[in-house]
């Protein structure tokens, strides 16, 4: 990769890769971290790395480097062990973009990952599966579990209007 | 190496890895013939031995895997048949399948379409503000041959605006002369020889050394001393009596006397004012002495100057003159993108 080619990474990914991480991390300034750091291990082996490689290394370092800092967080936890169970909603909702937001947040870490792969950046299973270090079945499962614990949060279909 | 009761827990435990030669697993196997108690106790270890385990292949238990498309669609996988209908899992065929399975029940079509909704999206309004921190500059490289040059460039232009700032030149003192003294000693005075010039290119025809000789007695011995200045076979010599007449320093010509003057092409600009005292002095040749050298004007050197700080620093410095009708400069402009400077030159 040029170094004009890695500039044109941080113009087309930057923002991707800072939304999937301030999804998950819910931090700003953390999220920014973690976008740098990302970046900074890209430079230091863009001459190794492919363009067309790169939206793949990047988004899979950024990934390994966001579970770094929340195990760091949280050191005694598995990351794929915390599993919040979805509280049926009595709540009245207008806007189910919002009902999402907020059901997606209370995901495990894994189970939001995957699905924020899946639905922001497009990446089939193959592709997340190279990028999280989970197996394919594995991706399938917990993208499967995420849907399935969006749909519960929901509670009853009445509740959306 | 001979198996032994000392050492055949090595060989066992190579055979168990399959570290064994044909020739030493074969040896091992006869000693356990011969060693039955051995045998007995390789047997158990063989058995229990996890080193035997992991030399078994694995099974391969794919076949126990469902395929989503080949399952009937029932009240227990409709969910995770909405799932992969929306994930892209389903086969043509078992879409239909969900399709029909869902007919007309208002409840399982409700609940297929929320699946459809469930997909989250990027809020776009979420950027990483000042990407600039993330990207790197094409790094400098160096190349000092070059740097040299251009600095040398840089230099002449930077000499010859502090000149033109400073001097006045005229428009003779703008041309270099070209100047060739050749001359020798006859009768107490230095004669034009009448060496060729070539007229046409401005030049010397010829720049090699031209060596006069002329001998001549001496009127006044006491001046011989002053005669040894220009007793010399170089040019640097040249250049002195040629300084000499500029300053005018030079001893009137009754002075001159016999002397041996060696004097090689010397291309040399002379004050304007020191001419004609060159010329009565030497009594050159009044052409040679102004003949024209290929001009190369303080304009040019500018130009060039400023040709190699743009090449440095990939500027647009650009430098424009103008001059009045007898070639002189009398206004110049500095200018770039950002900034324009003028000036007049000082007129003494």
């Amino acid at each position: 990769m040029t170094i004009a080619e890695y500039n044109l990474c941080v113009e087309k990914f930057a923002d991707g890769i800072y939304r999937f991480i301030l999804k998950n991390l819910r931090d700003n300034d953390r999220s920014r971290d973690v976008v740098q750091d990302t970046y900074t291990k890209l430079w230091v082996r863009y001459g190794e790395v492919s363009f067309e490689k790169a939206k793949s290394y990047l988004f899979t370092t950024a990934y390994h480097t966001m579970i770094d800092m929340i195990r760091k967080d949280k050191p005694l936890t598995a990351i794929d062990e915390i599993v919040a169970m979805p509280e049926s909603n009595t709540e009245q909702y207008s806007d189910l973009k919002e009902v999402l937001n907020e059901a997606v947040s209370k995901l495990p870490e894994v189970q939001r990952s995957v699905l924020l792969l899946r639905d922001y950046e497009g990446y089939n299973y193959k592709e997340i599966e190279e990028i999280t270090g989970l197996n394919e079945s594995q991706v399938k499962v917990y993208i499967y579990r995420a849907r399935q614990f969006l749909m519960q949060y929901f509670g009853t279909i009445e509740a959306v209007i | 190496m001979k198996i032994t009761h000392g050492n055949y827990e090595l060989f066992a435990i190579n055979y168990l890895e399959g570290k064994l030669s044909p020739v030493e697993a074969a040896a091992f196997l006869a000693f356990l013939n011969e060693n039955s108690d051995i045998a007995e106790e390789f047997d158990r270890i063989r058995k229990i031995s996890p080193l035997s385990i992991s030399a078994e292949k694995s099974f391969d238990f794919s076949y126990l895997r469902k395929d989503i498309n080949s399952l009937e669609i029932n009240e227990n996988n409709f969910e995770e048949m909405c799932i992969g209908f929306h994930e892209g899992d389903l086969d043509k065929k078992t879409k239909e399948r969900l399709i029909a399975y869902i007919g007309n029940n208002k409840q399982k079509l409700q609940k297929f379409e929320l699946y459809k909704n469930l997909r989250t999206e990027p809020d776009k309004s979420i950027v990483f503000s000042n990407k600039s921190i993330l990207k790197q500059k094409e790094p400098v490289t160096i190349n000092f041959r070059r740097v040299a040059i251009l600095s040398a460039f840089a230099a002449a232009a930077m000499l010859a605006t502090v000149f033109m700032l400073r001097y006045q030149p005229s428009a003779q003192q703008e041309n270099q002369f070209v100047e060739t003294v050749n001359s020798h000693n006859k009768e107490n005075t230095i004669k034009d020889v009448q060496l060729p010039i070539d007229s046409s290119s401005n030049k010397l025809a010829n720049k090699s050394t031209r060596i006069i000789q002329a001998e001549k007695k001496l009127t006044r011995k006491a001046e011989n001393e002053l005669l040894a200045v220009v007793d010399t076979n170089n040019a640097d010599d040249d250049i002195i009596l040629i300084s000499m007449i500029e300053s005018g320093t030079i001893p009137v010509k009754s002075h001159y006397s016999t002397a041996t003057i060696e004097l090689k092409s010397v291309t040399r600009a002379i004050l304007p004012e020191a001419q004609p005292l060159a010329i009565e002095q030497l009594k050159v040749k009044g052409t040679s002495l102004y003949a024209k050298a290929t001009q190369i004007t303080v304009n040019e050197i500018i130009q060039t100057g400023i040709k190699g700080i743009n090449n440095m620093v990939e500027g647009d410095l650009k430098f424009e003159s103008q001059t009045d009708d007898k070639g002189r400069m009398v206004e110049f402009a500095l200018s770039s993108e950002n900034f324009n400077f003028k000036r007049k030159v000082r007129s003494n």
